[in-house]
């Protein structure tokens, strides 16, 4: 027995040194094994920790699971992509004291500041108040003016209530958070070595610029969003122009969608996908091969999922930042970035030849609302901050809406109508195509112009009869020869 | 939280059943002639032949937008309004 137990002691002494690498192995293994991958990381960089995602997350907010959906393809490695070329731009909300400069201060500005404010609500300064200050050499245009926003009823709208007094109606939680882009993606499917490539990534610049774990705050990310949008994505989306048409693959439209109300980020990625599936094949059915979408979609929070009644309370919140969204990273978007390229010549390339291609916007829902903020304010939004790009949006595509149907039209004798007020008559309409749809079979729309909803909205929604019945109604009750723009109605017989 | 499954075709299928039992005999054809509306700034289209989902959840609203019918009418905008003539190939 004795020798045994010897033998045994002195074996295991022998191969302790294989013992020890044998358990090394396994627990490496075992770690590895346990641990949800994040293996997205920048070009230029290695894989980054779960722990260091996770601190960003903290630092902005967006650490908790209802959060965390909003930038799943940032956590996620086997979330759906986006199986067309395109990008996915990640919007997410957090508090405005830790994601930008933003201090609440309104008491000191004095008891105007709502009216000074609004005086220049349409300048980029009020708009993005880094610093927290009107300026009031803004030049703000005419049509932009006090009385006529107040004549178009504009003075109430959703955004501005939000801009000043943080996102959403009565919500401590909600209240004084703002949203930023947390990350931008590019989705090549056809490049096996680049299908998914991160273009801007707020929480490996956190994790880079902030490698300790004392920082808790990262003002930085809202501008730094924004930047990302007219730097890194403009440049990139160059590059892909240029390499599309040096390949022989020019695009020829470029889409700018967005989906609506409790669409997850994962939901909105696979409709859209859906979308772009269907039409490839009607373009195909057709014998358009030529035909070669870039798909840029925005994904935004958009839903209180907790619960079915917070799912449906977060109406108003969500239409708020609908807009916020829309006249603020959209519109930027629109006028800095997508509209730009039709008139970006290749340059690199030695060509006498500028990109010839078409932008459409396709959106459904709150989609709607967020997109035509974007294209119908874009314009009073960055007066004063850059030369606003000539081009247009050559057609834009509205589903069953959820935005009043009164911010199209300002009645003919000047009477307000709708809690929502006539923001799009503020600019008149752009030289756009604008296709809008509604159903009588829609019957999620309505349900804002219906009893007892309708006490505390009263939207009649675009995409449902409630809102074609409308429209229908103020447009005929303008005089002919002063209607602002041609609407064709359409109804099934 | 959604189930994963690899097809984002069948993604939606997924999550977003449709009722085109509703209206078999759709043609579309009403609703392309008002298309040929050209002159007008904005177009209010009645799609009430296709969008047929009835919704008791906002979530689940509007689920036949991803179907074939509104794929056909929204390629035939995209060629009336906006194609790209240098580069379509399409006959249309």
């Amino acid at each position: 027995m004795i020798n045994i137990k010897e033998e045994f002691y002195s074996n295991f002494k022998k191969k302790r040194g294989t013992i020890f690498m044998l358990f090394l192995t396994l627990f490496i293994l075992i770690s590895c094994a346990d641990k949800p991958r994040y293996s997205i990381p920048y070009e230029d960089s290695p894989y980054v920790s779960p722990e260091r995602l996770q601190k960003g997350e903290k630092i902005l907010g967006t650490a908790d699971k209802d959060a965390r959906v909003y930038h799943q393809v940032v956590t996620d490695s086997d979330s759906i992509p986006l199986t067309f070329d395109g990008y996915i731009i990640g919007v997410e909300k957090g508090p405005k004291e830790r994601v930008s400069k933003y201090k609440r201060t309104r008491d000191s500005l004095g008891e105007d500041f709502y009216d000074r404010y609004l005086d220049n609500i349409y300048c980029s300064h009020a708009l993005f108040p880094e610093e927290n200050t009107v300026d009031k050499s803004c030049n703000v245009p005419s049509i932009a003016n006090r009385d006529a926003r107040l004549a178009t009823g504009w003075k109430k709208s959703t955004l501005i209530k939000d801009l000043l007094q943080g996102v959403g109606w009565d919500h401590e939680e909600e209240a004084g958070k703002r949203h930023f882009i947390s990350h931008i993606y590019s989705y090549s499917p056809a490049d096996i070595k680049k299908s998914i490539k991160p273009v801007y990534n707020v929480y490996l610049d956190i994790a880079r610029s902030h490698p300790d774990n004392g920082v808790k705050e990262y003002k930085s990310a809202f501008s730094a969003g924004m930047s990302a949008l007219q730097g890194a994505l403009k440049d990139d989306l160059e590059i892909r122009l240029m390499q599309a048409e040096t390949a022989g693959k020019s695009y020829t439209h470029i889409f700018f969608c967005s989906m609506g109300w409790n669409a997850l980020q994962e939901k909105a990625i696979g409709n859209f996908n859906s979308l772009f599936e269907q039409l490839r094949k009607q373009a195909l059915k057709r014998d358009d091969t030529g035909f070669r979408p870039l798909v840029i979609g925005i994904t935004w929070p958009a839903t209180w999922a907790d619960t079915w009644y917070t799912e449906k309370a977060s109406y108003w919140n969500k239409a708020a930042d609908a807009d916020e969204i829309g006249t603020t990273i959209a519109a930027s978007l629109l006028d800095q970035v997508i509209l730009p390229l039709k008139s970006f010549d290749f340059q690199a390339l030695d060509k006498q030849r500028k990109v010839d291609v078409k932008v459409v916007i396709l959106a459904h829902s709150f989609g709607v609302r967020l997109t035509s903020s974007a294209l119908f304010l874009k314009d009073l939004v960055y007066v004063g901050r850059k030369p606003l790009s000539k081009n247009v949006v050559d057609l834009y595509i509205g589903l069953e809406g959820a935005v009043s149907s009164n911010r199209f039209l300002a009645a003919s004798n000047g009477k307000k109508h709708g809690k929502e007020g006539q923001p799009y008559v503020l600019t008149g309409f752009p030289d756009t195509k604008f296709v809008y749809t509604w159903s009588q079979y829609d019957t999620a729309n309505p349900i804002t112009a219906t009893f007892p909803v309708k006490l505390w909205s009263g939207a009649k929604h675009i995409g449902g009869t409630p809102g074609f019945n409308n429209l229908t109604e103020l447009f005929e009750g303008i005089e002919e020869g002063k209607k602002p723009l041609s609407i064709h109605f359409s109804r099934c017989s | 939280m959604t189930d994963k499954v690899d097809d984002p075709v069948i993604f939606k299928k997924t999550f977003l059943p449709t009722h085109p039992e509703k209206n078999p005999s759709f043609t579309g054809d009403g609703i392309r002639n008002n298309l040929n509306e050209q002159d007008a700034k904005l177009l209010y289209l009645d799609v009430s032949e296709f969008v047929q989902t009835e919704s008791k959840s906002f979530s689940a609203a509007h689920n036949d937008i991803y179907d074939a019918e509104m794929a056909s009418l929204l390629y035939e905008m995209v060629q009336k309004y906006a194609k790209n003539e240098s580069k379509s190939t399409s006959q249309n």
